[in-house]
């Protein structure tokens, strides 16, 4: 016959069990190896109505806190999706451009002419990194 | 019992007897009398009756069942629940171990009997606990077995079932970290981490090694490094199946399959996989998925690669000022080293905290314990740098200041380094730079900064656009932003007025005045076109919403619409005029001549068509006013005018072509031609088998046809199967009255084969021949009477009811006087190039017939120029597509020959044609690899005196020799060949003949001729077999000069080189072309797959030689349909060895009674074995035949002496 070392008790341990434990391993382990409980569950995704950019303050904190919360063992593999179809836009400049002026003293014209050459290239080699990964979005889809 | 026994009984009975009285309250309170039953659910399985019980409850029950004082209930009912009943069990030894160590400590005189009872009960519940686990209760001494037992336990409570290494990826600032392992089972090597990256088509020569790393559960995994910049472009292309965790249940996902999150899952490996290690994951992905497993890690920095190329892509990138180096160098002072950084800009808060929210800890393998926001900003900042920096790399800029020391040298440096290298400058100014182009971008770079939405809505009644800047409220409604701008808390208003003030730089237009209020504006429709069109999406590269009526990026090409007016309920015929209307039609929005002129006038016309708005081209303005003005004038038309307008015969219109709408004729016509059923049955009623899916199109248009009472033509490609679609339409529709066909002879014999094998139900009668019934007596047999004619006086009545008619085209012409006082149904004229010529004799006479409908098949309408298609065209529907001239004017489209003529047919097609061609993707996917077509041929009165002529020479010779067998069997012999060489061609029969002439003397030939014109007016390429070597030789010079191709002869005589060299050629040529060879030289052993036709001219004995040859096409690296002619001279001895390849009879039936030989046979035998069935044959002119066998009897032509 086998013989098995019986677990320490506790008067106090509840009759259900210590799973909580256990997952809260397990949770470490899926963790490691496969990332946690996928952002799509949480609140203020957009899911709930409010946009994306609703998710900056509070709602995001509070999507932060609830990836702390241990996901039930049976929570589906994780798996990550690819982002929407990338758009190359056809005006590379224009986040920057609502800046207004670069802050470089005595340089602020010639910065744009610079920015806009960096830009132009930058994204046009984005757009070809898209191209290769498949990721472009068609006429129809942009 | 012993006082101390007593005390300690004492001391426990009165928990027991709480016990006792705890579980009897317990059964009241449940309204039971003993204990819990045990229950099951519906479908048995069991449920806990323990569960709501209390643990002193329990306690009781376990109690009595160590004690083995239990009944079967009590036992029961601790069966519903092992788990429960184990740890009371394991609560109460523990609480005896306790008891039993207290007791030990009791004074001498107690202790003794206290002790045996404790043990007592301690060895009772031990037993209990062995009955219940088959484990042993009793504590082991040995620290390292329990250590061991420890580590087993824990690891069955918090090890995940081992699965199989992927390709792992790590983050580092700038660096991207390669290992394999998978969880719980052991890291690869290095090795088989190269290999990992070949197989994910990693780029080869930027890894580097990298010290291990530590991972969970104590192993190390070997690494590799490599700059970010490097691989970038691999890891968002990166593919591969994901390796997930869980059960089969849980964990396995198709490929592409959306999980309950939303997101996509790849190919994935159950847990019971990765227990199977290598072995399992054979048995569901091969070696190269093995290698190409990819792990969450890998998955989530290739998803966050994505996000930064995205936000590249869209420009929402913004450089920072980063000094290097805290300290400053003390011999240097206000010196330090600073480079530039590009973050990302606008970022999608929902992108991050997904990222954050996913992101596994083995992407921070190599630092642990860095937070994972901290890793997922790393990230992005890294791979955004990397691409921007490398994009400034390619910039040449102005050298700056080596050690710049002044605010404009810094701003000069900072320019001059925007490529990330490192420089040295003043301290001071540098940090005072690095903060201010940091407020600068904060505004795109802060975490909680406002996100405005820009609203367009649809034009007001006066066309005004209204345009209204809404921000978000601390409540999370949208507002107008100068409500938000003075609402709020403080950073709020701020953060408000920071964006609205960046989206008034590329928005100016909302700094005009005039608004009710700040981020107000009313816009023009030039304005209003151009945020939909160009700044919307500018505006959302920069991260603000957009919201814009739709814009359809479509630029609807000008249409004319032609409408015909009501007409009174008259049925209007196509000669019939009727008052039109014109309007032009951009997308669906139809225009009239005034609207036009008003579009024209603004600078950006927008009309909106199916919800969305759409922006016309003046020059398509002007194109359809230009269009409209020229038909001002055309306010009625017949319906054949109309139709000719719609089809483009009447001049250029504009680029989108004419419609038709209203009522008449043309209108009617045209909407049952787009109203033809897309999927037709594929086998009508009366018709023996199953149409291919373009044949039953075909027969729903000939349906249409009918229904509109037109003509066409069907130009199905060559093998295509012309003859089963009309035959099929003939079986479904032949009631109305009897239908002609008209055909060459080469085919009549098929068209009453396959009638015969199709259509058992049509009565058919082949009218050729010299033995053909008199043109009257068919009249009087044909299907009903009600629309015949009177045939010289013949009345109707006739019992034969004769549905279909084949003859051919002389015997058409020949007996036109007759058949052109039938009333047909239908007339149907096969290899309608014949009357391509609308000035021959044949195309005039036929034209004489009368008929319901005409239609022409051929796969080649055009072989010479637009002017066959017209005259095919005009003898369908006389006058209906205009004169020749205009319509060979307006269908001429540029072009090489073969492509002009098929966008005229495409411009028909469907109304007026029906054209398929084999290189139809659709349409050879549903050809088979090889058709074989059998072609009867005619013979010539030449042929058939030269036939007739050897043959009674042999009858001659044998009756000489009646006497020697020897000899009659040789001549006999030598007749076949020579006949059969008669079919072929008169010169090959006699080749040193007077007449060298080659054209029209043979029927063979003629039909050779309508192949090959066909074959290389689709480009195609032919082979054609004779058996006969000089014949060969002499045919390819011929059809060379006839064609105008270089046509090679392939025969023994020739050496290994030259027809190396035609083969090579006949291979490599491109286009029309075709190669004779002889069956004994040619038919083996040659890959000719250029060709997809092979002609056997002549018939060889042995089928498998015929196949032989034929295969030299259709072979391995074959990709046409291979099409296979076999030329026969029906009634000749030609026929009757086809019948031999056939299978139909033996070779030495084919001449020889049962139990005779050759040598036996005598003339009658002879004459009926090889001589001509003139009822079979295909000739017209046995008159001339029998001059041409005096005239050769005369001249001593045909004995063996001329073969």
């Amino acid at each position: 016959m086998s013989s098995r070392r019986r677990r320490k008790t506790s008067r106090t341990r509840r009759l259900d069990g210590n799973d909580a434990q256990q997952r809260q391993a397990a949770h470490a382990a899926m963790s490691f190896w496969h990332g946690r409980v996928n952002a799509a569950n949480a609140p203020g995704n957009g899911s709930d109505g409010t946009s994306p950019a609703d998710t900056s303050g509070k709602a995001a904190s509070e999507a932060s806190q609830s990836q702390d919360q241990v996901p039930p063992d049976t929570a589906p593999p994780l798996v990550f999706d690819r982002p929407r179809r990338i758009t190359v836009t056809a005006d590379p400049t224009s986040t920057v451009r609502s800046l207004g002026k670069p802050p470089l003293a005595g340089r602020e014209v010639v910065a744009e002419h610079y920015f806009e050459a960096v830009y132009k290239r930058a994204v046009a080699m984005a757009g070809a990194l898209a191209a290769a990964g498949d990721l472009l979005a068609d006429d129809d889809s942009a | 019992m012993s006082d101390e026994h007593s005390l300690t009984r004492t001391a426990k009975q009165p928990a027991r007897a709480a016990l006792a009285a705890a579980t009897a309250d317990a059964s009241a309170r449940n309204g039971r009398s003993d204990a819990a039953r045990p229950e099951r659910t519906a479908n048995g399985a069991m449920i806990s009756a323990l569960a709501s019980m209390r643990w002193h409850e329990i306690a009781r029950l376990v109690w009595s069942e160590a004690h083995r004082t239990a009944g079967l209930l009590e036992v029961a009912t601790l069966e519903t629940d092992p788990t429960r009943w184990e740890r009371v069990l394991l609560d109460l030894l523990e609480q005896t171990e306790e008891s039993l160590a207290s007791a030990r400590r009791l004074p001498r005189g107690v202790r003794r009997q206290v002790v045996r009872d404790f043990e007592s009960d301690l060895e009772e519940l031990a037993d209990a606990y062995r009955r219940l686990t088959g484990l042993d209760a009793t504590e082991s001494t040995d620290e390292s077995a329990q250590a061991h037992e420890v580590d087993a336990l824990a690891a069955d409570v918090s090890t995940p079932p081992a699965e199989p290494a992927a390709l792992q990826l790590s983050w580092q600032p700038g660096r991207i970290v390669a290992w394999a392992a998978g969880a719980g089972s052991e890291p690869e090597r290095t090795e088989r981490i190269i290999d990992r990256l070949a197989a994910s088509g990693a780029p080869d020569r930027v890894w580097r090694p990298h010290p291990a790393l530590k991972l969970p559960g104590g192993h190390t995994a070997e690494a590799l490094v490599a700059d970010v910049g490097d691989v970038l472009g691999w890891l968002v292309a990166l593919e591969g199946p994901l390796a997930v965790p869980g059960s089969s249940e849980t964990g396995k996902l198709p490929v592409g399959e959306t999980t309950a999150t939303g997101m996509v899952a790849g190919p994935t490996l159950t847990a019971d996989e990765s227990l199977h290690g290598n072995e399992s994951l054979n048995s569901t992905a091969d070696d190269s998925d093995a290698d190409q497993l990819m792990g969450a890690s890998a998955a989530w920095l290739r998803f966050a690669a994505t996000v930064a190329v995205e936000l590249v892509a869209g420009g929402r990138a913004v450089p920072r000022l980063h000094r290097t180096r805290k300290r400053r160098n003390r011999k240097r002072p206000d010196t330090a080293e600073f480079s530039v950084q590009w973050q990302p800009a606008a970022l999608d808060t929902e992108k991050f905290e997904q990222l954050v929210g996913t992101l596994p800890g083995a992407v921070a393998a190599s630092e642990p314990k860095t937070e994972p926001r901290a890793v997922v900003q790393s990230a992005l900042v890294g791979m955004v740098d990397a691409i921007m920096t490398s994009a400034a790399r390619r910039l040449d800029v102005p050298a700056a200041s080596p050690e710049p020391r002044s605010r404009a040298e810094m701003a000069e440096a900072f320019l001059a380094h925007l490529d990330g290298t490192r420089f040295t400058g003043s301290a001071t100014h540098g940090s005072d730079l690095a903060r201010r182009i940091e407020q600068w971008a904060r505004p795109v770079t802060s975490a909680s900064r406002q996100s405005l939405v820009v609203q367009l809505d649809e034009p007001d009644d006066a066309g005004a656009w209204h345009l209204r800047v809404l921000a978000l409220n601390p409540e999370g409604a949208r507002e107008p932003v100068e409500v938000a701008m003075v609402s709020g808390v403080s950073t709020h208003r701020t953060d408000v007025r920071d964006q609205l003030t960046r989206l008034e730089r590329l928005l100016p237009v909302l700094m005009r005045p005039g608004g009710k209020r700040r981020g107000e504006v009313i816009l023009s429709q030039d304005e209003a076109w151009e945020l939909m069109s160009v700044i919307g999406p500018a505006l959302q590269s920069a991260g603000f919403g957009v919201r814009v009526p739709d814009l359809s990026r479509d630029r609807p090409a000008p249409s004319l619409r032609l409408t015909a007016q009501e007409s009174g309920g008259s049925a209007l015929g196509a000669q019939q005029l009727t008052a039109v209307s014109w309007t032009a039609v951009f997308g669906d929005v139809e225009l009239s001549m005034d609207e036009i002129h008003d579009l024209a006038s603004q600078a950006r016309p927008l009309v909106r068509d199916k919800g969305k708005w759409i922006a016309l081209d003046h020059a398509d303005l002007a194109e359809a006013a230009a269009a409209l003005a020229e038909r001002a004038d055309v306010n009625a038309l017949t319906g054949s005018q109309m139709l000719r307008q719609v089809l483009g015969l009447e001049g250029p219109a504009v680029r989108g072509g004419i419609t038709i709408s209203g009522s008449g004729w043309a209108a009617d016509l045209l909407r049952a031609a787009t109203a033809i059923p897309a999927a037709p049955r594929r086998s009508p009623d009366g018709f023996v088998g199953e149409l291919r899916n373009y044949q039953a199109d075909a027969v729903a248009w000939l349906e249409f046809l009918d229904s509109a009472g037109l003509g066409g033509c069907l130009a199905l490609d060559m093998g295509l199967g012309k003859t089963p679609t009309v035959l099929a339409r003939l079986a479904e529709d032949h009631r109305a009255g009897p239908a002609m066909v008209i055909a060459p002879p080469a085919v009549v014999g098929n068209w009453a084969a396959e009638a015969a094998r199709f259509t058992p139900g049509l009565k058919i009668a082949v009218h050729h021949g010299p033995s053909r019934r008199a043109p009257e007596e068919l009249a009087l047999s044909l299907r009903g009477s009600a629309g015949r004619l009177s045939v010289n006086g013949s009345g109707p009545g006739a019992a034969d009811e004769i549905d279909l008619v084949i003859t051919t085209y002389g015997t058409a012409v020949r007996d036109i006087e007759a058949l052109s006082d039938v009333v047909w149904d239908r007339i149907i004229v096969d290899e309608a190039q014949v009357i391509k010529n609308h000035t021959s004799e044949t195309a005039k006479q036929l034209r004489r017939l009368n008929a319901r409908s005409r239609l022409a098949l051929t796969g080649t309408p055009i072989e010479n120029g637009l002017g066959d298609l017209w005259s095919i065209m005009d003898f369908c529907n006389p006058g209906l597509v205009g004169a020749r001239a205009p319509f060979i004017a307006q269908l001429q489209r540029p072009g090489d020959a073969r492509g002009a003529a098929e966008s005229a047919l495409h411009v028909l097609n469907g109304v007026l044609v029906f054209r398929r061609t084999k290189s139809e993707p659709q349409i050879a996917a549903e050809l088979p690899d090889r058709i074989d077509e059998l072609a009867h041929c005619a013979m010539t009165p030449e042929q058939i005196g030269l036939y007739q002529a050897v043959l009674d020479q042999l009858i001659v010779d044998t009756a000489e020799s009646e006497h020697a067998g020897d000899r009659r069997k040789g001549a006999v012999l030598a007749a076949i060949t020579a006949l059969k060489q008669i079919c072929n061609h008169p010169l090959n029969f006699r080749p040193a003949g007077e007449d060298t002439r080659i054209e029209g003397r043979s029927g063979k030939l003629d039909r050779l001729n309508e192949i090959l014109e066909a074959v290389f007016a689709s480009g195609e390429r032919a082979l054609v077999f004779t058996h006969f070597a000089t014949w060969g030789e002499r045919l390819a010079g011929y059809l060379s000069a006839r064609t105008g191709y270089d046509i090679d002869c392939y025969h023994g005589g020739l050496g290994r080189t030259a027809r190396d060299r035609m083969v090579k050629r006949f291979q490599t040529e491109e286009g029309p072309g075709a190669m004779v060879l002889s069956l004994k030289a040619g038919g083996t052993g040659l890959n000719l797959t250029a060709a997809s036709h092979v002609v056997l001219y002549d018939r060889w004995w042995n089928p498998a030689v015929e196949d032989q040859a034929r295969d030299r096409a259709w072979r391995i690296g074959q990709t046409r349909t291979v099409i296979c002619h076999r030329l026969v001279c029906p009634g000749t001895v030609d026929e009757r060895v086809e019948e031999v390849v056939a299978g139909k009879r033996r070779i030495a039936d084919m001449v020889l009674p049962k139990s005779s030989s050759i040598g036996d046979l005598d003339a009658e035998q002879l004459r009926h074995a090889l001589g001509i069935d003139t009822g079979a044959l295909l000739t017209d002119d046995l008159e001339n035949a029998d001059a041409v066998r005096a005239e050769l009897k005369a001249a001593g032509v045909g004995g063996a002496g001329a073969l």
